[in-house]
Formats: C-alpha cells, sequence, structure tokens
C-alpha cells in the first residue's frame, strides 16, 4: 500500500510538470496620436479660374512624406470620371469639346496612406482620401463681336468689343473676317500685323455698304459672330466731259482711298485713276451724239484678280436729255406751241412684230419729256416724222403713214399701203399734202405714187436703194432724176449724170430751191447741190472734204446740216446759206441730228447749245 | 504524447523502489543560453520590419521542477526534470495586434553519481550527470488588425543530450532531508523537427539548423525523503 502511494504521489508530480507551461509577457501596446497629414497634391499648369479655349495637357505632382504612399488619383470633371492613376506624377489630358461655355469644377480625389504607422496603416487598411476643387471655365466657342466700324485716313478700322481670349488670337485662334458687300461675300484670315489693341484695319473692302461679321477657329469649334451693317456715304464721283477734239476725266477722292484702286475703263481706254482724286485729259474720245459709256472697276489694294464695277454711267458731248435706248428716229421743232416732238419705235417684248411707237413731247428748255404717248404699233423699227403745213405731225411707217393732230396727239387721218397696193408693207410709207408714196422695199426697187382722194395710182418709177421726198410732197426723187409733183401730175425738174443716182433731197420753201446730194451706188459724193426752182440753174452749194452721209434742210435756221461720213473723220458740218459760214463737230455715229433754235440735238440723248 | 512519455518513465523506475533509498523533489531555478532561438526570433522581428515589433520575451531564466531517487547504496541517482521558457515579439496599438509566440519546454531524465568530498563531511557531495531532453517548441502567431484575424501554430521537438555537474549539500531536518544544489549543465541541441513531418525541421534565414539551447546554470531547493 505504502509502495502504491509513492507511485500515485511520483504520477502526480509528472502531472504537475507537464502543465507548468512558460508564462509569457504581456503585448507591448504603443500609444499613437493620429495627425492631419502634410500631403499635397499640385496641378502644374492649371490655376483656378483658368479659362480653357482648348483641350489642355495638366501635369499633377502628388507631394508627401514617404508614409502617406499614394495608392490612387481620380480626376473628374463636374463629377464625372475623366482619369485615375496612382504615379505621384503624371499627365492627363482635359478635354473640353464636350463641355458647355461656362464654369466647370476640375474634382481631385487622392488616396493615400494615413502614414499612423499603426499595423492597420502599415498593413495599407488605412486609408486616407482627400479632395481638391479647381474652378475653371470653358470657352469653346466665343464670338469675335464687331463693336463699330469706322474709316480712318481712307482706310477702315473694325473696333472689336473687349475680347477675353485675345491672347489666343492669331495662335491657337484664327480669326476670319466675312465681308459681305454688293460685290458678293469675302472670307479672309486676319493678320496679326494689322490688329493693334482690338482693332482691326480692313485693307481690302471699299464698297459703300459693307456687311462685317467674324469667324473665330480652334481646334475642334469655330463660331460667327452678330453681323454688324456699316453704310458710308459714297461721295466718290467720276465725270467724263466730252468735248469736240479731247474728253476732261475728273474725280473725286475715294472715301477708302487707302483700299481701293480705281481704273475707269470706255471704249478702248482703260486708265487708273489716283484715289486720292485727281484730272487727267485725253486726246478724242467721242464725237457729238456718241454716248460713252463708262465704267470705273476697283480693285482691292492688295488684289488684282477682283475687280468690281463701282461707278458705271454713260457720258455725251454736251447736255443730256432723256432718250430712248436706242435713241429717237427723228426730233422736230413746233414753232406755234413751242413743243418739241420726238418719234420713237421701241421693241415690244411680247410681240416682236408688233413694236410700240411713241410721240414724246418734249419741253424747249431742257428737252425734258413732258409726255410720251404710244400712237401704234408697227412691224419695224424704221419710221420718220415730218410737220405738215397745217401744222401738224405726220408718222411714216412701214405699212401706214399717219396724220396726227399736234396738241391732241389724236389720228386725224390714216394712209395704209393696203389700200393702195397689193404688198403688206414697204420700206416706208409716206403721206404728203395729198398724195402717197410707196417706198417699196430694196427688192423690188420701184416708187409707187397714189393720189389719196381718189386712191389712183399716179406713176411707177425704178429707184436704186434710195429714195426722198419733201416735206410738202412737191418734190421727189428716184435714181438720177428729181420729180415734181403738182396736181397729180408728175414732171421731172432735173437729172443728173447716169452714172449718179440722187441720194437726198430737202426744199427751201422760202428761197425756192432744192437741194440734194448725189454719187454712185456705192459711192457718195463731197458736193450738196443746190438748185434754183426760179432759174432753174444748178450750182454746188457746199463742199465737205469728204463724203456727205446724209443732209437735211433746216428752214428755222436757214442751214443745212450734213452728216459727213468717213471711217476716220466722222462730223457734222452745218452750213449757213445767207453767208456761206460752216462749221463742223466731230461726231462717232451716223444717228440723226438736228439743229434747232441754235441747238445742236442728237437723237441720242444730247444736244449743244450755241453752236453756230 | 508528453504524458505517455512521463508514464513510462515512472514505470521503467519503479522497481528501483525496492532497494534503499530516498526520493527527492526539488524547486529549480535554471538559467539558459538559447542563442539560436533568440537570433531566429530576431530574424523574424527583422523580416516583419517595418512592424515596430519588440522583444517582451528572449528565452529568459526559469524555474523548472526535478524529482528523482536517489539507491543511496550505490550513490546514483536516477532523475526527472520539467523546464520552460519562451520567446515573444509583440506590437500593438489602437488598430490591432500582432505576436509571435515560441513557447519551449523540456523533460529530462538523467542520472546522477554522487561523490562525497570528504570522509567527514558527508552533507557535501558533487554529482556528475548525464541526461537526455526532450524538447518541445511550439511558434504560436497571431494577428488582429481592425477586424482581420490571423492565426497560425507550428509545432516542433528535439532530442537533446547533455551533461552536468553539481554541488549537492543536505541537511536532515526530522524525517526529511533539506536539499539545495548548484550546478552547471552543458547541452547539444539536436534538430527541431516539425513535429507533423519529422523530414523537416527549422532553420533560419541561411539556412541554419536553428537549435534549442538548454545549456546554463542550475540551482535547486528540494526536499528528500528516505524510504
Amino acid at each position: 500500500m505504502k509502495k502504491h502511494s509513492y507511485i500515485l504521489l511520483l504520477f502526480s508530480i509528472a502531472i504537475l510538470f507537464s502543465k507548468c507551461e512558460y508564462e509569457f509577457a504581456n503585448d507591448y501596446y504603443k500609444e499613437i496620436e493620429i495627425t492631419q497629414p502634410t500631403v499635397s497634391l499640385s496641378l502644374i499648369n492649371l490655376n483656378e479660374n483658368d479659362t480653357l479655349i482648348k483641350p489642355r495637357k495638366i501635369e499633377y505632382n502628388y507631394s508627401a512624406p514617404d508614409k502617406n504612399l499614394l495608392y490612387q488619383i481620380n480626376f473628374y470633371v463636374d463629377n464625372n470620371a475623366i482619369y485615375h492613376h496612382s504615379n505621384k506624377t503624371g499627365n492627363f489630358t482635359l478635354e473640353i469639346k464636350n463641355l458647355s461655355n461656362g464654369n466647370h469644377i476640375l474634382r481631385i480625389e487622392y488616396i493615400f496612406r494615413l502614414g499612423s504607422e499603426s499595423l492597420a496603416d502599415l498593413a495599407g487598411y488605412e486609408l486616407y482620401k482627400k479632395e481638391e476643387n479647381i474652378s475653371f471655365n470653358v470657352n469653346n466657342n466665343l464670338p469675335l463681336e464687331i463693336e463699330k466700324v469706322e474709316i480712318v485716313n481712307g482706310s477702315i478700322k473694325i473696333h472689336f468689343k473687349p475680347y477675353a481670349l485675345e491672347n489666343e488670337l492669331f495662335k491657337s485662334i484664327t480669326p476670319t473676317l466675312i465681308v459681305e458687300s454688293e460685290y458678293g461675300t469675302r472670307q479672309y484670315i486676319m493678320h496679326d500685323y494689322f490688329y493693334i489693341d482690338g482693332v482691326y484695319s480692313d485693307r481690302y473692302s471699299f464698297a459703300s455698304k459693307l456687311t462685317y461679321s467674324t469667324k473665330v477657329k480652334n481646334s475642334h469649334t469655330q463660331t460667327i459672330s452678330k453681323k454688324k451693317v456699316f453704310n458710308f456715304p459714297n461721295t466718290f464721283k467720276v465725270d467724263l466731259e466730252i468735248k469736240n477734239n479731247e474728253t476732261n476725266i475728273k474725280w473725286t477722292k475715294h472715301p477708302l482711298y487707302n483700299n481701293i484702286k480705281p481704273h475707269i475703263r470706255f471704249k478702248n481706254y482703260n486708265i487708273a485713276l489716283d484715289a486720292r482724286g485727281g484730272e487727267r485729259t485725253i486726246f478724242f474720245v467721242g464725237g457729238f451724239g456718241e454716248i460713252v459709256n463708262y465704267k470705273v472697276n476697283s480693285n482691292s489694294i492688295f488684289q488684282n484678280s477682283d475687280s468690281p464695277v463701282i461707278i458705271e454711267g454713260s457720258a455725251t458731248m454736251g447736255s443730256r436729255f432723256d432718250a430712248p435706248k436706242n435713241g429717237f428716229l427723228k426730233i422736230i421743232y413746233s414753232k406755234h406751241n413751242d413743243m418739241f416732238y420726238a418719234l420713237s419705235i421701241e421693241p415690244n417684248n411680247q410681240n416682236s412684230s408688233a413694236n410700240n411707237v411713241y410721240i414724246s413731247e418734249l419741253e424747249p428748255q431742257e428737252l425734258k419729256t413732258v409726255k410720251k404717248t404710244k400712237i401704234t404699233s408697227s412691224t419695224n423699227i424704221y419710221g420718220n416724222l415730218i410737220k405738215n403745213s397745217d401744222n401738224n405731225l405726220v408718222i411714216d411707217l412701214n405699212s401706214k403713214s399717219i396724220v396726227l393732230d399736234i396738241n391732241s396727239l389724236s389720228i386725224i387721218s390714216e394712209y395704209n399701203i393696203s389700200e393702195y397696193a397689193s404688198q403688206k408693207n414697204g420700206s416706208i410709207i409716206r403721206f404728203r399734202e395729198g398724195t402717197l408714196f410707196i417706198d417699196n422695199t430694196n427688192k423690188n426697187q420701184t416708187i409707187e405714187v397714189f393720189e389719196t382722194v381718189s386712191k389712183k395710182k399716179i406713176i411707177t418709177l425704178k429707184k436704186e436703194n434710195y429714195f426722198g421726198v419733201t416735206n410738202n410732197g412737191m418734190y421727189f426723187f428716184a435714181k438720177h432724176k428729181i420729180y415734181k409733183n403738182k396736181n397729180s401730175i408728175i414732171t421731172e425738174v432735173l437729172e443728173t449724170p447716169s452714172i449718179y443716182i440722187i441720194k437726198g433731197i430737202d426744199f427751201n420753201l422760202k428761197a425756192k430751191k432744192l437741194y440734194y446730194n448725189r454719187g454712185q451706188t456705192n459711192f457718195l459724193d463731197n458736193n450738196l447741190f443746190e438748185y434754183d426752182i426760179n432759174t432753174k440753174a444748178t450750182t454746188i452749194a457746199t463742199s465737205l472734204p469728204s463724203y456727205i452721209h446724209r443732209f437735211y434742210f433746216s428752214p428755222e435756221e436757214e442751214k443745212i446740216i450734213c452728216i459727213q461720213n468717213i471711217y476716220s473723220d466722222q462730223a457734222i458740218y452745218i452750213f449757213d446759206i445767207n453767208n456761206n459760214q460752216k462749221k463742223f463737230i466731230k461726231a462717232s455715229t451716223l444717228n440723226e441730228v438736228f439743229f434747232i433754235n441754235n441747238r445742236l440735238i442728237s437723237v441720242n440723248g444730247s444736244y449743244l447749245d450755241n453752236f453756230f | 504524447m508528453k504524458n505517455i512519455l512521463v508514464l513510462i518513465i515512472l514505470f521503467a523506475s519503479s522497481n528501483a523502489f525496492s532497494q534503499k533509498g530516498k526520493i527527492f523533489l526539488e524547486t529549480n531555478y535554471n538559467s539558459f543560453s538559447h542563442s539560436s532561438l533568440s537570433n531566429f526570433q530576431q530574424e523574424f522581428k527583422a523580416d516583419l520590419t517595418p512592424i515596430p515589433l519588440k522583444t517582451t520575451d528572449d528565452f529568459p531564466a526559469n524555474i523548472g521542477f526535478t524529482i528523482g531517487y536517489e539507491i543511496i547504496d550505490s550513490n546514483v541517482a536516477i532523475f526527472l526534470g520539467y523546464n520552460s521558457t519562451g520567446g515573444k515579439l509583440s506590437y500593438s496599438d489602437y488598430s490591432g495586434v500582432i505576436r509571435l509566440e515560441e513557447s519551449l519546454n523540456a523533460i529530462t531524465f538523467g542520472g546522477i553519481y554522487y561523490l562525497n568530498l570528504s570522509p567527514e563531511k558527508k552533507n557535501f557531495r558533487i554529482g556528475f550527470k548525464a541526461f537526455s531532453m526532450f524538447s518541445s517548441l511550439t511558434i504560436d502567431s497571431y494577428s488582429k488588425i481592425n477586424s482581420a484575424v490571423n492565426q497560425e501554430m507550428i509545432k516542433f521537438q528535439s532530442i537533446d543530450f547533455g551533461a552536468g555537474i553539481q554541488l549537492n549539500y543536505e541537511y536532515p531536518f526530522s524525517f526529511l532531508i533539506l536539499k539545495a544544489n548548484l550546478g552547471l549543465d552543458l547541452v547539444f541541441g539536436g534538430k527541431l523537427k516539425l513535429k507533423e513531418n519529422n523530414e523537416a525541421h527549422l532553420i533560419n534565414n541561411s539556412n541554419q539548423e536553428v537549435n534549442t539551447g538548454w545549456s546554463g546554470l542550475r540551482t535547486g531547493l528540494g526536499i528528500a525523503i528516505p524510504l
């Protein structure tokens, strides 16, 4: 029993040994005071309230002690994530094309280790998030607005309103000037050397009404400003004074003399004009009665390719009065009511075979049209106007001759070819004091003379292209003979050698003298002949240096007006039958001229007073 | 396992009680030289930089127990001892704790041969001992950071051999004998093999074996009961 007690004792002690484990010391505990981390994130090239007009590459730099290890940086624009990274330095592109104009917030959220050096911190469980907000402005399309436009020193200055992006002009922003005018719309890129302190010099434009706007373009968008209309009084005038042997050009200073290079063009001339004004005389340009149309074109001071017309007009020798586009056919003067009457046959746009026949009444001082009356229509544009012995008007057309009351212009009588002949029309039909002269077309080459009361044909004569009859119907010619018509009895008055043909005739009732000129078929003669009815003697009334194309006798002035025709020396001669004085003036046209009241009148709408 | 070992030892020594002897029981205070394990612990500490771990325990001297039976006639005693120590790295703050505890204990079984210092002074004897130690090392790592807990435990074992010398003093008191001793043990640590896999053993970062280091000063106070 004692033995077993020892064994039990030993066993108990052994168990006790096995339970005597080493007792460890308590855990080491460290008190940690948490402080605000001293980290910062800076953007190298974006400052508060910067204005972005194009995408910008933003560089960033995270600055912190080593313990504040950076985990991630997130960038947001208006709470939309745009970029994230974990590098301490880097860059990203701040795009603006999808951002509206105005203010935006770039929010930067950066997450880093707190740096408390606690176990959680060291294990990466203790993160700290910090935010920075940077306000910036976006300007995708700021228009360059025009404040005002003015003329300075002969050029145009465009004043712009204050432009927030001025520093970017001509760099990232390309401004274009849009100029609308009557000459079209032009756009040209503005140059920085014309842009000073918000004012741009437009050295190109010269129209009197200009509509300006601008277009500014950056890397991804463009915008157009409001339009600004600029009007300035166009005081630029050009005057052509055509004299007998020379033409004087005068022009005023153009308001935009530093923008413009004007030059005048007429006939074969192209003359540069000094935009500051001036005067220039050139050799003979046009003769009396000729309308010289001119145009003043101008190039920009910098451009030669474009040449719009800035002024166009016409000039003529002497004073102007209104005339149809193709001129009057005839102008006569009625002394008893002191009024001019002019015949015109003007095309009918609706019916080319029914041209309008007008009588215009012109007042005697400046030949202004007082009244224009349509009388009838005609199938061609040829006609004649005379005043008969009753002081009424007679219009000769290709199918009829009409007598008009000179006061009312109502038709007194009308003589149609159809009532006398089978053909529908001739060259011209003339009613003269009870006799109707049908001047057939050159194809038929005949003259038919009718007594209008009985409509009986008096005679038919062969002609050779030319035919003429005096206003009183008493004398007419065909081929080389002049005939007299008295009481429907035709007698020969005179004849020229048969190698000639008579080309024109007129009658001086007062002096009882016939005037005529002659020539061969294709040639004219220099001489104007005078036939004395009483003595039956023929003399040369006058001779011109060259061929007499046409002539007529002015009973009011007792002068003969001759139109000389030669290519290089077209002229109008006026011959005084009383004193044989003769005057001439250059002419460039064979249109009719008349000499009435000492006034030389062209059917084209010009006159010269006190000519003789 | 440890309990089974103890039972085996007790059974093996039970026959000694049939001879004239005395049983003795000592409480020891022993120092150790676990430099290898200490260095191993420092490597751990270095490996966990920058966690500022602190070495709170570095295999210090510790109290142990010895029980033995002396056969008086042959001046021989057999004994069974128990020693424990440990190493610990720890750090804690508001966010959590991390600790590494290395618990080391050993059961020693051996024998002592006593020599009297002189015929007159029989209370003083010198003893020579030889023994074997069964060491057990448990590495317990634990961390809790915020709410995340991580814990792992690894166990190693080794068999160590040693020898020692000690000076004994005995003083009869009533039916007991009070005894005290002072000595020095020299122990050769064996491989610390993974308990669950004997083919693996503990090495340091330099691929050197990590051994126990039970060598050190031995002191003891106890009683002996003559039988």
